[in-house]
């Protein structure tokens, strides 16, 4: 049964194929986010990916160890900050809606990011540690940032004057809303995923129309 | 046998339960609680449980038909209503938050469970879906028209401003029954930010000139 190939240990790998490791953790996060990371155990992992118990074991020493893994993955992931300059070109550059639209887009573009944080999101009563991560990551820090952007919107007169925290937390409540929406109530349901897609449009536009600057005719 | 005797005062076995069927769950979750775990921490037979319950889906049940009165029932009036004169209609949606945290401990049980069980539990999310967010969003939508049609609040789309006004709602709930669940209650500042929020809206939508 065991093969040259696995006597080595390293699995033989056809070009463009996953590596093993690659395959394991993907497995595990789809298993997780579907069952719950307490009910699944590395023999469902192993027999997903059609390995033996033991192959698995050689890339992560515990179902701990896959769990530490994707939480790297999403800190390596996670939108860094964006620079100062950055955001000052991009508020010259781009309409407020603009702007707002490219947050959900940043969501849809990392699909990867998107399961693995559901796979978070649904674990995270279990232990504080993680609850108070994606508390920080998922709430205070996006709305954090987003103040500071409407703070910069505020000062070049392109958004009507308001508070930009209650503005900000506003706002991605509504964002933490639609990622619920999309990931979690929508899940595996592609059809109701595309309806929540263009539902966020529609509410952006709304949002920048609440924020027009106020027209000052002389 | 089997029917413990009623102390004057103490609540009847049913409710007695029901709410410690709501302590497992919350603690333990739901999947890994079974009846005869209620039953243990009552006191009584598990065929005692069964007789008031015949499965611990109708438990389950008997949890949403809780939540149905207490969520849709009219919130206690803003208490802001006075000074402020005439009330809005954000302000009477809002405001009233708090009181699920001060007045009901067994609802922040409940919503807790809702919030960490929907990701597993078929039953749980379809309830959560359709009745807190969809009906949610209907209703909160027609009130918004109606508020529209009066010229109470400035012509807007209503159904994205319900989406929106009800995503606040619900990052709020998820915050306060779930981030911090277990965390002593700072009802000051819950309230401070209620009230920007509430001036946000108040501010954004009032009728126009």
């Amino acid at each position: 049964m065991e093969s040259k190939a696995k006597k080595t240990g390293r699995p033989v790998k056809v070009p463009g194929e996953k590596g093993t490791k690659e395959k394991i953790f993907d497995a595990a996060v789809d298993l997780f986010a579907e069952k719950g990371y307490g009910s699944v155990s590395i023999r469902d992992i192993s027999q997903t990916v059609g390995i033996t118990e033991g192959a698995v074991y050689r890339h992560f020493s515990s179902k701990e160890a896959i769990l530490e893994a994707i939480f790297a993955f999403v800190e390596s992931r996670i939108y860094p900050p964006v620079p100062e300059a950055s955001l000052d070109a991009m508020i010259d550059a781009l309409s407020f809606r603009e702007i707002l639209e490219s947050m959900p887009r940043t969501i849809l573009g990392d699909q990867d990011l998107a399961r693995v944080t559901r796979v978070m999101v649904t674990e995270m009563h279990h232990d504080r540690k993680l609850r108070e991560y994606v508390q920080r990551e998922m709430f205070e820090r996006p709305v954090a940032e987003t103040e500071v952007l409407f703070k910069k919107l505020l000062a070049k007169g392109k958004i009507k004057p308001c508070d930009p925290h209650t503005m900000a937390t506003l706002f991605i409540s509504y964002l933490i809303y639609w990622y619920f929406e999309m990931f979690v109530f929508s899940f595996g349901n592609p059809a109701e995923q595309s309806r929540h897609e263009k539902a966020v449009a529609a509410m952006i536009q709304s949002f920048t129309d609440m924020l027009q600057p106020e027209v000052v005719i002389t | 046998m089997g029917r413990p005797p009623v102390v004057p005062g103490e609540k009847p076995t049913k409710e007695k339960i029901f709410d410690v069927a709501v302590d497992l769950f919350a603690d333990r979750g739901y999947d890994r609680t079974s009846v005869r775990d209620i039953a243990r921490a009552v006191g009584i037979a598990e065929s005692a449980v069964y007789r008031h319950y015949p499965s611990k889906e109708a438990i389950l049940d008997a949890i949403f038909e809780y939540m149905e009165t207490q969520i849709y029932a009219p919130l206690p009036p803003a208490p802001e209503a006075d000074r402020h004169g005439e009330s809005t209609i954000f302000r009477d949606m809002l405001a009233g938050l708090p009181w699920f945290i001060e007045a009901n401990p067994i609802m922040i049980k409940i919503a807790h469970i809702m919030f960490t069980e929907m990701y597993h539990n078929d039953r749980i999310r379809e309830y959560v879906q359709r009745e807190y967010i969809e009906r949610g969003d209907e209703m909160t939508e027609a009130i918004f028209r109606e508020q529209m049609e009066a010229g109470k609040i400035r012509p807007c789309d209503v159904r994205a401003l319900a989406g929106l006004f009800n995503s606040y709602r619900f990052a709020w709930v998820f915050q306060t029954f779930v981030f911090d669940y277990g965390k002593p209650v700072d009802i000051c500042r819950v309230k401070k930010e209620l009230e920007s929020q509430i001036e946000l809206f108040e501010d954004l939508l009032k009728p126009e000139k």
